[in-house]
């Protein structure tokens, strides 16, 4: 069994935090995670998973959505085929208003679940490794790394500024 | 002033949600006891028939129409604050979009009422709902109010999830703030949120894709309720300008409604130090645009109206203006039109006593509006022998007074439960800041 | 990251501008000339309409330009420094606009079929005369207004003078606008009226002016020394706010079309019948359609069109070609359905009106700044909100 150790570090600086991060990197580090009170786009560059499938999905649902729109009016309409105000019973020019509502209501439920599903935000035990001062004014850092190097991360993390640094237990 | 910490924003935003005092919850129970009330008189009016309020031949939309409207109308501001100025990456949301976007929500479920109310017979409601049925029957979805439906649905719902959606971080720092049942209870609603990075880029896509979507939800809602005016035949309904000009009206009255709230919201939940008097001043700022453009759209109104050389809209156009209701008209005019300009003043928009009273004034405004457009051109329309007068009833009147009762209550349950202020979002500038010294 | 490109120093001014630029801006201007004299002897209606088509386009254009820099500062962007400039310049075409809707008093019988008609109670409002005053005297205050705030700008006054004119001109645009678009547009089919159509001739200038931004941005930001200050995210920005009005377009577009399509009432549903009945106006109508409106606005949802300098200057192009579409669809359907010959001489006038525009711009901005100190000074006020 491959045991691996498990750095938690917590930084009282964003700044610092971009730091190890950096330096994390260059040392070939993948296995890190990162918990912050906000959101960290600039961060982007420095992780390893970048990106987000929920926007490819919104799209699709979207689009799912105008179809549906339109094939719900202008189907309904040529069950009975009724010519009312002198227009054509599949005029497209309403059956726009009905369309683009579906669109924006398909596309933002698709974004809403992608991001509770991507996300894994479903009401679930938070993880041990989680400080509530993550959601205050701390920034976390958790890097997963052999045992052999978990001296070598751990003085890395006070360098670059980390308040506190605990090397964790074994993680199989 | 002096810049807070990332901690400060927890503490005053958590802070105000501690146990509510005597004076709110007898505000709350005014408040139900309002709904109650009104909920009453409303039984009263299904058993005893419509013929208990004003409308009849030829005004056959009243107050009850007006109400819908200037709620749906309340309901823009909140998501214009929310969504359009985050993609246009204005700073100053950050403090008031919360309570802006609650007041959507809250504002659209009491809009959704007046539909019902207005039916009358409320329980063939579903009638209007598409559904697969085995004679085929469906919606004419060539129609205005099938339109409202779906339209007003679709917002209530999309208003909902990017609300939620936007609380999920705050939720859970108000978790970790908390004990017992509270714990348990904010630990449920935010879905186990640790705002780990995986957690984070996921949903700042989604939330960018929630806020860019409900742009165009914004504009397009209010303006497939003008057209229940602007596609029918009658003079001062009949405009290609109603689709704008309502969505810059309901933006102007929710703006006034953002104010209206905020400034008793800040100094009874102590949040002076987060929404601060120049987060006022945008919205007053605001304020000037939209009721500039309301100005125009009177202007033009009239303008075309002549213009057009149609008889029946030119003399519809001199009879609102010059009898009947013609002092609501001009009301209108001065509440919406003239009395913002005043915030070109910094004194005016930076004193709470002068932003209060001329949001007072644009809500007055704006719900006249409602009520002038609603009213005036059935009651004036093609032929003299049809020219008639309205006047709401106490039945109107009640369940009206009631609707606002229903608001603030939803209102005032929210300012005591749930963050009123984005913490996440509020640090974010400071976060930035810190972390483009380094980029 | 801030992928808004960082504040440099530019390479300083008076720049110097290529001889070629001048010689064939001078070169478009006699093409546009001659083929406006030549035409009125030949063809003098269609002559006069092309005039006149340029002239709303090239008026949208620069005046809608000069609006964004102005609505830039009145909101305090700070991500706009270089743009602001370039959108100053067009205020130097302004007057050449001017004398060019002063010329068009000559050829208004071409132009406006309702002169020596009866039109009722409306006689004193469609005179020629005073329609041509009240426009004139419109289009002058606007210029005059622009002419003072690039000054303020100018002699560096952040005081509330640039303030007061920013938003006097800002008010300005939007009635003078909506009043040119009643005045010019609408009164060609006296028998039609929109009320949304002034807001929307006045929209229609605000699209002008940031698509022509988009493509000033990306062509001038070498030689203005600011690549730096113009990267990835203002063109992001400039992308964004293209297909915002786009979208915008398209709505005010559908605004009016609905209403009117719903209640099928003869006097507004003349102005559509040419337009959706007559080929080759039903022909152009899907094409304005599926790229001034729909198709800016789809090219532009995918992130990587806007962050490239190409992609958005041809998006921006296509913007501007369909609003030529737009213009020209606008006014001959309404004056001349059974011209349907290619608009060579439109095209050749339009030249004439571009080398106009480069001639008087090029000098501008060759001796100013790339980026005012007021702008820069707008940074600072960021912090309040952080």
């Amino acid at each position: 069994m491959n045991a691996e150790h498990r750095v938690v570090s917590v930084f009282g600086d964003v700044r610092g935090l971009a730091e190890a991060l950096r330096r994390l990197g260059d040392l070939g580090m993948k296995e890190m995670q990162v918990y912050s009170p906000a959101g960290l786009p600039e961060l982007d560059r420095l992780l390893p998973r970048r990106g987000s499938p929920v926007r490819f999905l919104t799209l699709a649902g979207g689009i799912t959505g105008a179809i549906l729109g339109f094939w719900m009016c202008i189907g309904s309409a040529l069950l009975y085929g009724l010519i009312v105000g002198g227009k054509f019973p599949e005029s497209v020019l309403p059956y726009c208003v009905i369309g683009f509502e579906l669109t924006v209501l398909l596309g933002g439920l698709t974004a809403f679940f992608a991001v509770l599903g991507f996300a894994r935000l479903f009401a679930r035990p938070v993880p041990a490794v989680y400080d509530p001062r993550f959601g205050e004014d701390k920034f976390g850092l958790v890097v997963t790394c052999a045992p052999a190097q978990t001296a070598s991360v751990t003085r890395l993390l006070r360098e670059a500024g980390a308040e506190e640094v605990l090397a964790g237990g074994e993680q199989a | 002033m002096t810049q807070l910490t990332l901690r400060d924003y927890n503490r005053d935003v958590i802070a105000a949600l501690s146990p509510g005092t005597q004076p709110y919850w007898v505000a709350v129970a005014l408040m139900l006891l309002g709904i109650i009330v009104g909920g009453v008189v409303w039984g009263y009016q299904i058993c005893a028939g419509m013929g208990l309020i004003g409308i009849n031949h030829p005004i056959g939309w009243g107050t009850y129409i007006a109400n819908f409207v200037f709620w749906i109308g309340i309901g823009h501001a909140g998501t214009l604050i929310s969504a359009i100025l985050y993609l246009f990456r204005v700073r100053w949301r950050n403090a008031i979009y919360r309570s802006a976007e609650a007041m959507t929500v809250f504002a659209v479920m009491t809009a959704g009422l007046f539909p019902l109310i207005h039916l009358g017979r409320v329980w063939v409601f579903w009638f209007i709902l598409p559904y697969p049925n085995q004679r085929h029957l469906w919606p004419a979805f060539k129609s205005p109010l099938v339109w409202d439906v779906v339209a007003v649905t679709t917002y209530l719902i999309i208003s909902v999830v990017f609300w939620y959606s936007g609380l999920i971080p705050d939720l859970a720092a108000v978790r970790d703030a908390t004990t017992g049942r509270r714990h348990r209870i904010y630990g449920l609603l935010a879905l186990g949120w640790t705002g780990e990075y995986d957690q984070w880029r996921h949903y700042l896509r989604g939330y960018a894709c929630l806020a860019a979507l409900a742009t165009p939800l914004v504009i397009s809602v209010h303006s497939v309720v003008s057209w229940d005016f602007a596609v029918s035949l009658l003079p001062g309904w009949h405009s290609t300008i109603f689709a704008p000009y309502f969505v810059v009206g309901a933006i102007h009255s929710g703006l006034a409604m953002v104010v209206m709230l905020l400034i008793p919201l800040r100094r009874f939940l102590n949040l002076r130090r987060v929404i601060r008097v120049a987060h006022l001043e945008q919205a007053a700022l605001l304020m000037i645009l939209t009721g500039a453009l309301m100005f125009w759209a009177y202007a033009v109104e009239s303008f075309i109206s002549w213009y057009g050389a149609d008889i029946f809209e030119r003399q519809f156009a001199a009879w609102r203006m010059t009898q009947g209701y013609a002092w609501a008209f001009w009301a209108m005019v001065f509440c919406n039109g003239i009395a913002p300009m005043a915030f070109f003043f910094k004194w005016a928009r930076t004193n709470l006593v002068s932003l209060y009273a001329i949001s007072f004034l644009v809500l007055l405004g704006m719900w006249l509006e409602r009520w002038v457009i609603v009213v005036t051109a059935t009651a004036h329309d093609f032929m003299p022998e049809n020219w008639s007068g309205y006047h709401p009833t106490w039945v109107e009147v009640t369940i009206s007074l009631a609707s606002v009762c229903w608001f603030l209550f939803w209102f005032l349950l929210f300012a005591k439960h749930l963050p009123v202020v984005s913490i996440a979002e509020s640090k974010e500038p400071q976060v930035s800041a810190a972390l483009e010294a380094v980029a | 990251m801030n992928t808004h490109a960082r504040p440099t120093e530019d390479r300083g001014f008076p720049r110097p501008v290529p001889t070629w630029v001048y010689s064939l801006a001078a070169l478009g201007i006699a093409v546009g000339a001659l083929a406006f004299v030549t035409g009125l002897r030949t063809d003098p209606a269609a002559t006069w309409r092309a005039l006149f088509i340029n002239f709303l386009f090239w008026t949208s254009l620069a005046c809608g330009a000069v609006t964004w820099s102005v609505a830039f500062r009145v909101a305090r962007a700070t991500w706009t420094a270089p743009i602001n400039q370039m959108g100053h310049a067009m205020t130097r075409f302004l007057p050449v606009l001017l004398l060019v809707f002063a010329a068009l008093f000559l050829g208004r019988r071409y132009l406006f079929p309702w002169i020596g008609t009866d039109l009722g109670a409306r006689a004193c409002w469609l005179d020629a005369r005073f329609m041509f005053a009240r426009d004139g005297l419109g289009l002058l205050l606007l210029t005059l207004l622009s002419f003072a705030f690039v000054r303020a700008y100018e002699q560096k006054d952040a005081s509330r003078r640039l303030s007061v004119i920013g938003v006097l001109l800002l008010f300005t645009y939007v009635w003078v606008f909506t009043l040119l678009g009643f005045d010019l547009v609408m009164s060609l089919l006296p028998v039609w009226h929109s009320a949304l159509f002034g807001g929307y001739f006045a929209l229609g200038g605000l699209y002008l002016g940031i698509a022509a931004l988009a493509v000033m941005a990306v062509s001038l930001r070498g030689w203005m020394g600011v690549e730096a200050r113009v990267g990835t995210g203002q063109f992001r920005d400039l992308g964004n706010l293209l297909m915002a009005f786009a979208m915008a377009m398209t709505y005010f577009f559908y605004s009016q079309a609905l209403p009117i399509w719903y209640e099928n009432l003869p006097p507004e549903i003349v102005f559509a019948i040419p337009r959706i009945r007559l080929q080759p106006w039903l022909a152009l109508s899907w094409v304005l359609l599926f790229t001034c409106y729909l198709g800016v606005f789809a090219l532009l949802v995918v992130r990587e069109m806007k962050e490239r300098p190409a992609t958005l200057c041809a998006v921006a192009l296509v913007a501007l070609a369909g609003m030529g579409l737009e213009r020209y669809l606008l006014v001959t359907p309404s004056l001349a359905p059974a011209d349907t010959a290619f608009p060579i001489r439109l095209v050749l006038i339009g030249l004439g009106f571009l080398g106009a525009l480069v001639l008087t711009t090029a000098p501008f901005l060759a001796r100013t700044p790339a980026v005012s100190e007021l702008d820069l000074a707008l940074k600072a006020e960021q912090e309040l909100w952080r």
